[in-house]
């Protein structure tokens, strides 16, 4: 296996089109959350692949990965968090029983 | 280091902490107190962004910048800080035990659209783009009954894509250019700006922006946030998120002058937001709706400056949103009023019948706001439409600025008969006439009076703008 740019930019364009397909189509919201951290993580190896081949200061793209990393976590706590509280309401996770507001 | 360049935030940070610490104690101080220390500490805030407005220089390793332009946008969001806690007083939607997390959270996300007006780095306005989201999420849940929970997943699922989308777009930007600030980006990619993969980090980079703006293909979670969060926290999403996202739109398009390709995706984009936001606000009957529809249409207007680009499109933009800010919270402070006055969280079109005979201060506010909204002379939005759509013809892009001045007409149609509820129509039988301590009378009269001077005097600020715009750009 080659190790080009060009393979680790594939692999996370592929990651991404998974995740923003997921958020179209999956109903449950947990799948949700998973789809989004697909797109995260693309993100993040577009970051690292990068930082690997291109970027001048070599130590951005690791931060910049690290801090990903991070607010992912937040992010998944406050969604899990609302997805509860949703639970709470609608004895359901489905986005479709999420349905009162319209228009 | 100089820490005052970065007063504002300093002191918007310890006020978080200190509600943080307050929240571990787990002791609520009753509502009666709460607000007017808020209040104070908020004045405090404010103090400390004139304090530090007209200062300049660049911190934290370049990545944070604090110019003219960066102050405008912090004193704007303070405003409408400000605002919201004023507004929070009569706040009833939310439990007693939920005041300091309901405050904290506020503070924390006017904290983070602070930072976004000052971010000059991919990294930087990543951190203070998810502060300010996460917080907002949270806000937007957090009321005690309804349907709240909904909005919110909603809002978190949308916001959480489209910033996920934004990290990918900056990815590209950050692999082209090999740098993450945005000066060493628009140093290093001027050769490859018109390439497909800069178009796409530029696209990918701005839809969080766009998002937050509320403009078309991103504007789905507004109506249903607007309408089931608490009104003061819409004030807050419908003003301060709104000018936090200007200014970092402005920020990206000064440093990354955009391709041709791009303006015309924003021209579809503003075309788009302006048509249908105007369109479908024509059938709401629910108030709040209404207006979520018709801050679709405004984020239109404003992109309208914002793709004219250069000096003129640039202030134009900023004074629009300074308008926008006012008249919004103008028309959000009737609403919280006519929403507390029928005990109905989401006032519909009839709760405002005879508002003008129960209560003609709170009438009046409205058709100010209102009119200022749809841009009659000589009101703040009048004025603010005439030098966005002017700096835009200068562009060439008069299709654009005569599409958008048509559908201002047809945004008249449903302010005036949001007025007309108000004016024309009777009050339901044996309905007092409704009450208004001093203070509200007293922000709402400084609202008005601003609107119309805004609008009759607009020349210091539109300078004040052009000056802003002149330190915000790389040079």
């Amino acid at each position: 296996m080659s190790q080009s740019l060009e393979s680790y930019l594939f692999i996370s364009s592929a990651l991404f089109a998974a995740g923003v397909y997921g958020m179209l189509a999956r109903r449950n919201l947990v799948a949700l959350l998973i789809s989004l951290e697909l797109i995260l993580n693309s993100a993040s190896l577009n970051f690292v692949a990068f930082n690997r081949f291109l970027l001048a200061d070599k130590t951005a793209g690791q931060v910049f990965v690290v801090f990903i990393i991070a607010l992912a976590a937040a992010e998944a706590t406050i969604g899990l968090s609302l997805i509860l509280l949703l639970y709470r309401k609608k004895h359901s996770i489905n986005i479709e029983e999420a349905k009162e507001l319209r228009g | 280091m100089d820490w005052t360049l970065i007063l504002p935030e300093t002191a918007l940070l310890l006020l978080c902490v200190l509600l943080l610490c307050l929240m571990l104690i787990r002791k609520t101080p009753a509502a009666g107190v709460l607000s007017p220390l808020m209040g104070i500490a908020t004045a405090g805030v404010g103090l400390a962004a004139l304090w530090s407005f007209g200062f300049s220089g660049i911190l934290f390793f370049s990545t944070y910048r604090v110019d003219l332009f960066s102050q405008c946008f912090k004193l704007l969001v303070w405003a409408a800080f400000f605002l919201t806690v004023f507004f929070s007083r009569s706040l009833h939607e939310i439990d007693d035990g939920r005041r300091l997390e309901y405050y904290f959270f506020l503070s924390a996300a006017a904290l983070g659209m602070m930072m976004m007006a000052s971010a000059v780095d991919l990294l930087t306005l990543y951190v203070s783009l998810e502060l300010a989201s996460y917080s907002l999420y949270l806000l937007s849940a957090l009321k005690n009954r309804g349907r709240d929970a909904e909005a919110g997943v909603k809002y978190l699922f949308f916001g959480a894509a489209a910033s996920g989308v934004f990290l990918w777009g900056a990815s590209l930007l950050a692999g082209i250019s090999g740098s993450t600030s945005l000066a060493g980006i628009s140093e290093n990619i001027h050769g490859l700006i018109a390439s497909p993969a800069s178009l796409v980090g530029m696209i990918f980079v701005c839809f969080s922006f766009l998002f937050k703006l509320s403009a078309f293909p991103l504007h789905f979670w507004a109506p249903d946030v607007y309408e089931s969060a608490a009104t003061p926290v819409v004030n807050f999403i419908a003003t301060a998120s709104k000018a936090a996202a200007v200014a970092v739109l402005a920020r990206f398009l000064m440093f990354l002058p955009p391709s041709p390709e791009f303006v015309r995706a924003l021209t579809a984009i503003a075309f788009a937001s302006m048509t249908l936001g105007n369109c479908v606000a024509l059938w709401q009957e629910d108030v709040k709706r209404l207006l979520a529809y018709s801050s679709v249409a405004q984020a239109g207007y404003i992109l309208v400056g914002l793709l004219a680009a250069g000096g003129e499109g640039f202030s134009s933009a900023i004074f629009y949103t300074a308008a926008y800010v006012l008249m919004n919270a103008a028309a959000f402070f009737v609403v919280s009023r006519v929403a507390l006055d029928s005990g109905h969280d989401n006032p519909r079109l009839s709760h405002f019948d005879g508002l003008a005979e129960r209560s003609p201060f709170l009438a009046l506010v409205l058709l100010i706001s209102l009119l200022s909204l749809a841009g009659i002379p000589p009101l703040a939005g009048f004025t603010g439409k005439w030098i966005l759509f002017s700096a835009a013809m200068d562009k060439g892009h008069w299709f654009l600025v005569l599409w958008a001045v048509l559908n201002s007409v047809v945004s008249l149609f449903y302010y005036l008969t949001l007025v007309k509820h108000a004016y024309l129509e009777k009050p339901k039988e044996g309905l007092p006439p409704m009450a208004l301590p001093l203070a509200a009378r007293t922000v709402g009269l400084a609202l008005c009076l601003s609107i119309i001077l805004l609008g009759i005097f607009p020349n210091a600020l539109i300078s004040l703008a052009q000056e802003a715009v002149l330190s915000g750009g790389l040079h």
